[in-house]
């Protein structure tokens, strides 16, 4: 039994959107892995991509740009893109910085979309 | 045969600061982990309340980031970290030792980076003042406001040492702290202690074994001056961990401690210094590789 990753990142698809779901702290660090993930052109198959925030338990402005630029490359490739609720922490740096006001947050990762 | 690394890390020549907490990393990003670890440490001592520890960890990460990113330019340095417990607040002080010049700062808009960061700080810390350190580094202090129960707040003295004189990281140690009172000693180096074993890929029974000793260890602080404040250096490499813990009370490692030390570290290694016992450990990511 291994212990846990600073940030688990994990990817799976439903009929109409991909989610990813993040557990763990995005940081510095974990940036570039969450980064890779999402530059994967697989990823770009749906409709939909959804970032799953419920496990997040810690975001900083590193993980903040990620999620900005994968909102930019899914503008690019006619994908949308929603964000669930995260842990006080990261609704609060959401919020703080402004970004929340970009992003569509819906309530749970499967919520169907109007 | 354990490689005890470094210098002593709590001589009394090493014994840093009027802080409650004194961190020195290596600048790297899987390092300011450590310190938000150290800061929840202190949060469970002295029970800050969620929001007041969710501002403070953000604000202090973006602090240590802007020094990841630009304090050294790729080269190797030292983050420094010193949390001061207060009544109704608690500072903050993010320094490092870097170029200064053609570095981000505060007023620089042309690093985004730099000016995101910073512009986080200044909406969670209640103030914030950069200043440059001689020899041309920076130091962010940051206060924020927090309520903490008196009932609640660590009890117990020690001295209040000039600031600054934390001894910087050897190569291949990860971090050194300085915590006190041994009551948020408890708290800040079990914390640690666990991200460092996670890191080294503990296996979760031996990150259990590895908060065990912590806990023993802070109850063997001596009581010797300066006493009442623990240092600790640690090495992480993959499954392999380093400990170096002072100062402890005369005769505990061979009295209380040792059948501890027999189950969780692979071998120890005690140096006595006149201000208590300074016992380096190794300890191993599974159980299965030892004896």
């Amino acid at each position: 039994m291994g212990a846990l990753q600073q940030l688990q990142v994990d990817v799976r698809c439903t009929p109409d959107r991909v989610i990813v779901a993040l557990e763990g702290e995005l940081d510095m660090a974990s940036a570039p892995l969450l980064q890779s993930t999402l530059e994967d052109r697989a990823l770009a198959s749906l409709p939909l991509l959804v970032l799953d925030l419920g496990q997040l338990q810690f975001i900083d402005s590193t993980g903040l740009r990620v999620v900005l630029a994968v909102r930019k490359l899914c503008a690019q490739r006619g994908q949308q893109l929603a964000v669930t609720r995260g842990s006080a922490q990261v609704e609060r740096l959401l919020s703080v910085t402004g970004v929340a006001e970009h992003l569509r947050v819906i309530d749970s990762a499967e919520q169907p979309l109007a | 045969m354990v490689r005890a690394g470094g210098a002593a890390v709590a001589s009394g020549t090493d014994i840093p600061t009027a802080a409650n907490v004194a961190l020195a990393l290596q600048a790297r990003a899987e390092n300011v982990l450590l310190v938000r670890q150290a800061l929840r440490g202190l949060a469970d001592a002295a029970a800050l309340a969620e929001l007041e520890l969710n501002d403070l960890t953000t604000a202090v990460t973006e602090a240590c980031n802007n020094v990841v990113s630009h304090a050294y330019e790729g080269d190797p340095g030292p983050l420094e970290v010193e949390l001061r417990l207060e009544p109704s607040e608690i500072e903050v002080l993010v320094r490092d030792h870097g170029h200064g010049i053609g570095r981000a700062r505060s007023t620089d808009r042309a690093a985004p980076e730099g000016g995101l960061g910073v512009h986080v700080i200044r909406a969670l810390a209640r103030c914030v003042h950069f200043r440059e350190t001689a020899g041309g580094g920076t130091e962010v202090a940051m206060r924020f406001a927090i309520s903490v129960d008196p009932a609640l707040r660590p009890k117990g003295s020690f001295d209040a040492v000039a600031p600054g004189t934390i001894a910087l990281p050897a190569a291949g140690e990860t971090a050194r702290l300085a915590v006190g009172p041994p009551a948020l000693a408890r708290s800040v180096l079990r914390r640690v202690i666990a991200a460092a074993a996670m890191r080294a890929r503990f296996t979760t029974e031996r990150i259990a074994a590895a908060q065990r000793l912590s806990d023993a260890l802070v109850a063997q602080l001596s009581d010797a001056p300066p006493g009442g404040r623990l240092g600790a250096a640690i090495g992480v490499r993959s499954r392999e961990l380093e400990l170096i813990v002072g100062p402890l009370r005369q005769g505990s490692a061979h009295g209380p401690l040792t059948s501890l030390l027999d189950e969780v570290a692979d071998s120890h290694e005690l140096r006595r210094t006149p201000s208590g016992e300074i016992l380096a450990m190794h300890l191993r990511e599974s159980a299965a590789s030892r004896r």
